[in-house]
């Protein structure tokens, strides 16, 4: 896809705040169509680099486009938000704000009405409607939170913490209703400590530290980056006397090793050492590529 | 729908449904007006000199009844009364007309809030001269009841009875200004604590711009104390007309340029209000921080308040031109001064250019810190950060 299509460009953006550089010549594309992760501890720089995608704050230097158009062009009513920290009225209807958010982007009153209670529908919140939303339970808020994101059917949506609270099947509802508008070709963009989120759902990451681009590609190409020379198997058989294999170290559940390769060896000669064998038996053979929380460790560390 | 309207329109529909408001609408005044008729007529009992100075009281003789006039101030004509009147050097003065003999009335042109000592005073006075160069010629009901009163306050022609009623309507009407001002203005900071609180605001300004947003939240709750104030004057009008026989009632009265001016000291102060009071919540991390930042304003918009008797015993005098000329407390001072006809009219246009330049100013400032608020959620707003941020009002977004 070319970065004319993409829904975010972000050149060499850099923000401070007084003395304090926040953010430090990011560059970065979310193409159309992907979840792209936006990861880093706290403090380094996520928030306000949202900002600037939002476009509530400016960089001080680089440029940055979103769905095409250059900062100052209001693309309020393309874009969903929602951020880590819940952000509705707790005292009114839940309809009620879900209707006037979605208003405030653009839609008619009859619109956002039926929009949100087909949405409401779809996470089974329907019977909650006409409740005051500080009566529904944390992770009720959070779907309704998420509805009145994705309420006006947004281009591009960033979501923050997005699974906040909810319970395994509320998490795969949404996970399915972004699955869903990825394929529509929205653009996610998604900011989360649950590592195994990313890894399930992102196509591609930037990992930002102190400010600083530290990790940006493609999910699996940043683990395999990571991945030490070695290889994952499982099954039976005395792993240690195949040809080009240094240790073997017990890994995880029964019968997993972690076979460490000698310099010079590759994971195709140890697999038709084992084929050699005959007398040993395989169920997994596969590349040790260590987590992306492993790899957001060793990054955050500066290993 | 302009997106500041619709902001607007939430704010309006939220505080009409509230219990709140309801209870600000008819409650409040209910309770003001009970309050209010006890101060009142405990400042009558407790400084009797404010009702009646013989010192501060002129008389026109066009009868030529009067030959000794020790006790008031006489002047030649109708004009030369009412100027001293006017410029405050007279709390009253009466005319005595060419015809008094035969119907015994007089006018009485007065701001004092009784007139009963001056009336019983006025009599004896009367009676005194009648008695000097007509003696037993006069009629004896004339000697008896020397005075038929008709008592003129500014815009407002009364009886005597309806006289008192007219400066409790006067009082109560400052009143009503002050609570609908304090209740709406209060409204719209409370709406800005508890967005920011909420998170909302961080919703919110990804779809408007902070200028779009507080010019909704400063009109919405400005309609309501519009409402409110049209609530009270509908009440007042309806109870006249159910009870014009009841001097009190009847005295109800709101002459239409009085109200013309009300609805501008009005729009002028809420909106200056409204914006110290948003700089005052965009600073404010809790609704009970914002209130008690705001416990200065509303302490000095009380001040005419507390400075009725000052009003009504000095009317032109340095504190109460002053208290006109301050913007925050000049609406109720020019609105107390209005009903007892002490507002010259350079003071009133004056007071006016003064609030609104202070409004001018205010404004942009109070949308500086909002935005600013805006910007940095969960940053605690420290006197050295405001000041850098007033310094650098460009850190931070360019949309408006």
């Amino acid at each position: 896809m070319s970065s004319a299509e993409a829904a975010i460009i972000a050149r060499d953006i850099s923000k401070s705040y007084g003395r304090t550089r926040a953010v430090h010549g990011l560059d970065f594309l979310v193409e159309r169509g992907e979840v792209f992760a936006l990861l880093g501890p706290n403090g380094s720089g996520k928030t306000t680099t949202i900002r600037m995608i939002l476009d509530i704050l400016r960089p001080d230097s680089g440029s940055i486009s979103v769905l095409g158009q250059a900062a100052g062009v209001n693309n309020a009513r393309r874009i969903g938000y929602l951020p880590e920290e819940r952000g509705l009225y707790r005292n009114a209807p839940v309809l009620e704000v879900m209707v006037y958010l979605g208003q405030l982007k653009g839609m008619s009153g009859r619109t956002a009405r039926s929009r949100s209670l087909a949405l409401l529908e779809r996470l089974d919140l329907e019977a909650h409607a006409g409740s005051k939303v500080r009566e529904l339970s944390k992770g009720m808020q959070q779907k309704v939170q998420f509805a009145v994101t994705v309420l006006h059917e947004p281009e591009l949506i960033i979501v923050d913490e997005p699974f906040s609270g909810l319970d395994p099947v509320n998490t795969q509802v949404l996970e399915t209703l972004l699955q869903e508008m990825r394929a529509r070709g929205v653009a996610i963009v998604m900011s989360t400590h649950q590592m195994h989120q990313v890894e399930a759902m992102a196509d591609r990451l930037l990992m930002i530290s102190e400010g600083r681009q530290k990790l940006y590609g493609p999910v699996a190409e940043i683990r395999r980056q990571f991945a030490s020379h070695a290889i994952l198997v499982e099954g039976q058989g005395d792993w240690s006397r195949l040809e080009g294999v240094s240790a073997v170290e017990a890994a995880g559940k029964t019968g997993e090793a972690l076979l460490r390769l000698e310099q010079g060896s590759t994971p195709d000669a140890v697999l038709a050492a084992i084929a050699a064998a005959g007398d040993m038996q395989i169920r997994r053979f596969e590349l040790a590529t260590p987590g992306l929380s492993e790899i957001f460790i060793r990054v955050v560390e500066g290993n | 729908m302009s997106l500041a309207l619709l902001v607007a329109r939430r704010e309006y529909l939220t505080v009409l449904r509230s219990r709140g408001f309801l209870f600000a609408t008819f409650a409040v005044p209910l309770m003001a007006l009970a309050l209010s008729t006890v101060v009142f007529n405990s400042m009558n009992v407790a400084a009797p000199g404010i009702s009646f100075d013989p010192g501060s009281t002129g008389f026109v003789d066009l009868a030529g009844l009067i030959w000794q006039s020790d006790a008031f101030q006489r002047y030649e004509t109708e004009a030369l009364a009412r100027a001293a009147w006017e410029d405050g050097l007279l709390d009253s003065w009466f005319l005595i007309p060419a015809n008094y003999l035969d119907s015994a009335a007089i006018t009485l042109h007065t701001r004092l809030p009784d007139s009963e000592a001056l009336e019983e005073s006025m009599a004896a006075f009367l009676r005194h001269n009648l008695a000097l160069q007509a003696g037993s010629r006069l009629p004896p009901d004339l000697l008896a009841r020397p005075v038929d009163l008709r008592i003129r306050v500014p815009g407002r022609d009364l009886t005597a009875a309806a006289a008192g009623g007219a400066f409790l309507v006067q009082f109560l009407y400052a009143m009503a200004f002050f609570i609908a001002m304090q209740t709406t203005s209060g409204y719209l900071m409370a709406s800005l604590v508890e967005e920011k609180g909420s998170r909302v605001l961080e919703i919110l300004v990804t779809s408007i711009s902070p200028w779009q947003l507080m010019l909704g939240k400063i009109l919405g709750p400005g309609c309501v104390g519009l409402t409110q104030l049209a609530v009270w004057l509908g009440a007042a009008l309806a109870l006249r007309s159910l009870g014009p026989e009841l001097p009190v009632i009847g005295a109800i009265e709101l002459p239409a340029d009085v109200l013309l001016i009300t609805l501008v000291y009005f729009l002028l102060s809420y909106f200056l209000n409204a914006a110290i009071f948003v700089g005052i919540g965009s600073i404010s991390d809790s609704e009970q921080e914002s209130r008690q930042l705001a416990g200065g304003l509303t302490l000095t918009s009380v001040l005419p308040f507390i400075a009725y008797a000052v009003l009504l015993g000095d009317p032109a005098g340095t504190i109460s031109v002053a208290l006109t000329l301050f913007p925050l407390t000049a609406p109720l001072t020019a609105i107390i001064r209005m009903g007892m006809g002490a507002l010259p009219g350079w003071q009133l246009a004056l007071s006016l250019s003064l609030l609104l330049l202070s409004l001018v100013a205010a404004v942009p400032l109070a949308a500086r810190l909002f935005r600013w608020s805006t910007l940095l959620y969960g940053v605690r707003p420290t006197p050295g950060r405001l000041w850098r941020m007033m310094r650098n009002p460009a850190q931070g977004r360019q949309r408006t």
